[in-house]
Parts: C-alpha cells; structure tokens; sequence
C-alpha cells in the first residue's frame, strides 16, 4: 500500500463517529490518501458512502478486527469502480454443482472451480449465485473459505433472495448480500463479461 | 424468539401476536374492542421536552394506526441518578403536554435508575372490533399513502455527528413530535382498509409486514415518497444508522428495485423511523373524501405512494 497520509483509527467508536473522523481528515487534506480503521460492516459501508459521495475512490479489505478502507483525494479523474482491482468480468453460477452427469462429481468440480477462482488474477467483479448455486453461499458449504478469500479482495458475492427463500436458507446466508432479479439483470447489462457456469 | 411464548386460543383475542401488528386488540362486549401497546426508548433528540413530546407522540401512534381513540396512558421511566432532575421534569412535561393534546388521561407510571434516560408510555384506547385498521386489511387495487416524510433516522444520525443546523433539528423534531390523530381521523372517514405506522422496521420492513399479513404485494414510486429535506444528502454522506443496514438484511430478500434507484434512497426506505407516519391502504375512489378530510382537520394532503397488487404475496416492488 502507497504511504498513508492520514489514519483514522475509529475501532471501537459509535455511528456515527467514523464518518465525522474520516470526513474531518478528508477536509483536511488537500490531497493524499486517508486509511480509516472500523471494527463492523455498518461503519465500512458508511465511510465509504461519505468517499463516494465526494467523488472519491475507496476501497476496502479486511484488516485485524475488522477493515481498513483506503479513501484517495485528489485524483485527476474521479474512478467509478470502487473495488482495489478493477475487472470486467461477472460470473453467474446457476447450480451448486459444475456440468451434468453425476452429482457428486458435479458438487466436487464445483468445490475446485470456486478455489481455483479464487487463487487467479484478475480476480472478478462480481459473482451471481442463482438457484441452486445459493447453497455455496449458505451455511455448511464447503467453498465459504473460497468465497471469503475473494471477499476479502474485494468481490461482490451477491444471491438470489427468492432462490435462498425457496431452498429455506434466508436465515442460513454466511457470506455476502442478498440480491434480486433487477439487480442481477443490471449486473449482467453492465459487465463488459460475463462468464455463466 | 417469539416463537417460545406459549400461545392461545383465546377468540376474544381480536389482534394479537401473530400479525405483527401495532397494537394489540381484545374484544370486551359488542361494540368495543379493547387497544393495549406500549412504546418507550433512549433519546433521539438533546432537548429534553421534545425528548417527552416525541416519546408520547409515538407510543400514542400506535392506537391512531389501529383506527382507534387513545384512552389512556401511563408513563415508563428510566433514569440516571447522574442527571439534574429538571431534565425529567421536562421530559415528564414533553410527555404530559402531547398526551393532552390528544384529549387522553396520563393516570401514572414508573420508574426505575437506568444507565441513560429511558422514556414512553403505556397507552389503552377503544376501536369498534369491525372497523379495526389491521395490517391484514389491504386489498389489491387500493392506494398507498403516507402521512410523514421519511428520514428520522439519518437526521438523528446526522445530529449527533454535529451536522444539523438548529433550523433542522428543530424541523425533524417537530415531525416526529406530530400525533397522527388527524390523519387517522381522516382514514376513518375515507373508510381505509388497511394501515400501520412506520417506526422501527423503516417504511420497507413495515410495508412488507403489511404486505404479508394482507397476501398482497405493495408497489412503490419512489418519485412520490416524502422525504424530510436533505435527509438523502446526508444519507450520501454515510450518516446511515445501523438499524436502516439490518432492516435491509432482514426484508432485502422480499424486495425488488428498479436497478437505477440511487443508494441513498435505498437508505431512506429502510431508515427505522421514530414516531413516524402512516402507511393507509384506500380505496382509489375514496381518495377525494380522504383529501377533504385532511385539509378539515389543518393537514397536508399526502401524495399517493403507490398501489396493492396481487402477486406473489408478501413481495414489494419499488420503482
């Protein structure tokens, strides 16, 4: 990472205490990088409503208890992805298992498919998981450790909501954020990839 | 969790906690139907009179959204033993003064030492048991109206990261202070189907209760919805409470959005209101009775939200 010029650490610090810090910090400077430490989702996502709301590019990853999200001001053109890599590819998968003629194979392929995704560079956008594939996503998958490793370099994982209802896991979804059809059709519309397993 | 209370057959029970609703309603003889809610929270606003006024206007809500009269009301106090006691004093006095003004009787309360103030009510009305404003009465075709603008979390939010002005501090306090009663009377008279009152679950989470305990499906124009002024700005900002975040985790799944519609507006629909508006399910010709009815009773007149559809049960549509 480029040295930082200013570091919020907000760790510990009630709503809506790490939006007031790291706006401060961006006033401050004229330009740089501003790196502020939260210890929950609801902070992360906050503060990086507050850079986009400047027009400024932040990202985010994972840090020790909790995420550090890197706000950079000052940019000549103000980027409009706001992921650490920028990619062009969505992958949607449909099922819980990879190809047709034998399910354990299938559900095997598809464990391998989802780690070797996530050891590859570029790493995706995005990844749409329909039908049958929301069962990656849930509780008692054997990919999460895949998933949240592409997570935490900042890949949207998203579901289907209807499809997590019908296979009764909404309450069982243990990485990433519900999505709904609109969201999907809009996803696949705007990808300058799209790769469908 | 609620799963664990034992439950009853009681038939006198007329609204009880399998609908989610506001209050809950017990049928006492032919004509009555007894409201029994109770409301209380930790302060949404510094000045302590407002603080009570609020408190009260909410629990209060709860009976109006019913289509019911409040009664009356006791008070429920926490308090610090760390605070002057003029603070109480004037959140008792906030209290008092909204439950007059709406013509009920404050008959006492309790109180005990809390970390951090602590205020509401109990409150008792009277409903005819055939003319209850459940959640459950929506039907498909009606109207969707609401009564306030959204956004009294994000401002709450906003003010207590120092970004509010005085002017509109004192603009969201007073929304949120505002009894539902005209507006209720005026529901009344239109002969509103359905209604419930946005608080915590934000305009989404109730929608959807609604949406569900009725088996239809609510459609939003999100061009129409009030919104309290620079409530979505603020939004933009990040000063998003983290009741709006779980609120979306929890309806998310029964919500469908036109993919255009701006994050911040996202936000506000599952903004958790204090003491916000109503949410009235009415019939399209009644429109114009409801319309006189509010300018009669000195409210502004709501613009229609959206409609009740048909399928699949449960779902919420905004565009």
């Amino acid at each position: 990472m480029d040295v930082v010029t200013v570091r919020v650490d907000a760790k510990g610090l009630a709503c809506p205490e790490p939006v007031i810090r790291t706006k401060r910090a961006l006033d401050e400077i004229q330009d740089g990088t501003v790196l502020t430490l939260v210890d929950n989702e609801v902070a992360r996502n906050n503060v990086v409503k507050l850079a986009k709301s400047k027009g400024y590019t932040a990202s985010f990853e994972k840090a020790d208890e909790g995420y550090a999200v890197l706000i950079e001001k000052g940019m000549a053109e103000p980027h409009e992805e706001m992921l650490i890599d920028t990619h062009d590819l969505v992958v949607l998968i449909t099922s819980s298992q990879l190809g047709q003629g034998d399910d354990k194979l299938g559900a095997l392929l598809m464990k391998n498919f989802l780690f070797a995704l996530s050891e590859t560079s570029p790493l995706p956008q995005k990844i749409l998981f329909l039908n049958s594939a929301v069962k990656l996503t849930s509780q008692g998958s054997d990919s999460l450790r895949s998933i949240e490793k592409m997570v935490d370099q900042g890949v949207s994982i998203e579901s289907c909501g209807i499809c997590l209802e019908y296979f009764h896991l909404k309450d069982a979804l243990a990485v990433g954020s519900i999505t709904n059809m609109y969201d999907v059709v809009d996803s696949l519309n705007h990808a300058k990839r799209v790769l469908t397993i | 969790m609620l799963r664990n209370i034992p439950k009853t057959d009681d038939q006198r029970i007329l609204v009880g906690m399998d609908t989610l609703d506001d209050a809950a309603v017990i049928r006492i003889d032919q004509d009555r139907g007894l409201i029994q809610t109770l409301d209380f929270f930790t302060p949404v606003v510094d000045n302590p009179y407002m603080f009570g006024q609020i408190a009260a206007a909410n629990a209060l809500s709860d009976i109006y959204a019913m289509g019911g009269d409040p009664f009356c009301a006791m008070n429920i106090i926490g308090f610090p033993s760390c605070l002057e006691l003029w603070v109480l004093e004037d959140i008792l006095r906030g209290g008092a003064d909204k439950v007059m003004e709406a013509e009920t009787l404050l008959v006492g309360g309790h109180s005990i030492e809390t970390p951090e103030p602590i205020f509401g009510m109990s409150v008792t009305g009277f409903v005819h048991p055939e003319r209850i404003m459940a959640n459950a009465g929506a039907r498909v075709g009606d109207v969707l109206l609401l009564t306030k603008p959204l956004g009294t979390g994000i401002m709450a939010t906003a003010a207590k990261g120092g970004m509010l002005s005085e002017a509109e501090i004192q603009a969201a306090s007073e929304q949120m202070a505002k009894l539902n009663r005209g507006a209720a009377k005026a529901m009344i008279a239109a002969g509103a189907h359905g209604c419930t009152d946005i608080t915590g679950f934000g305009l989404l989470g109730h929608a959807r209760e609604m949406a569900a305990a009725s088996s239809v499906s609510l459609h939003f124009d999100v061009q129409k919805i009030p919104v309290i002024p620079s409530a979505q700005e603020y939004a933009a900002m990040g000063l998003v409470p983290a009741g709006a975040y779980r609120n979306q985790n929890f309806v998310a799944a029964h919500v469908n959005r036109a993919a255009a519609i701006d994050e911040s507006m996202i936000d506000l629909l599952y903004d958790p209101q204090t003491s916000g508006g109503l949410l009235i399910a009415l019939a399209p010709e009644n429109l114009g009775i409801f319309e006189r009815e509010m300018v009669a009773m000195g409210e502004e007149v709501p613009l229609v939200i959206g409609h009740v559809g048909s399928c699949p049960a449960g779902t919420i549509y905004i565009s």
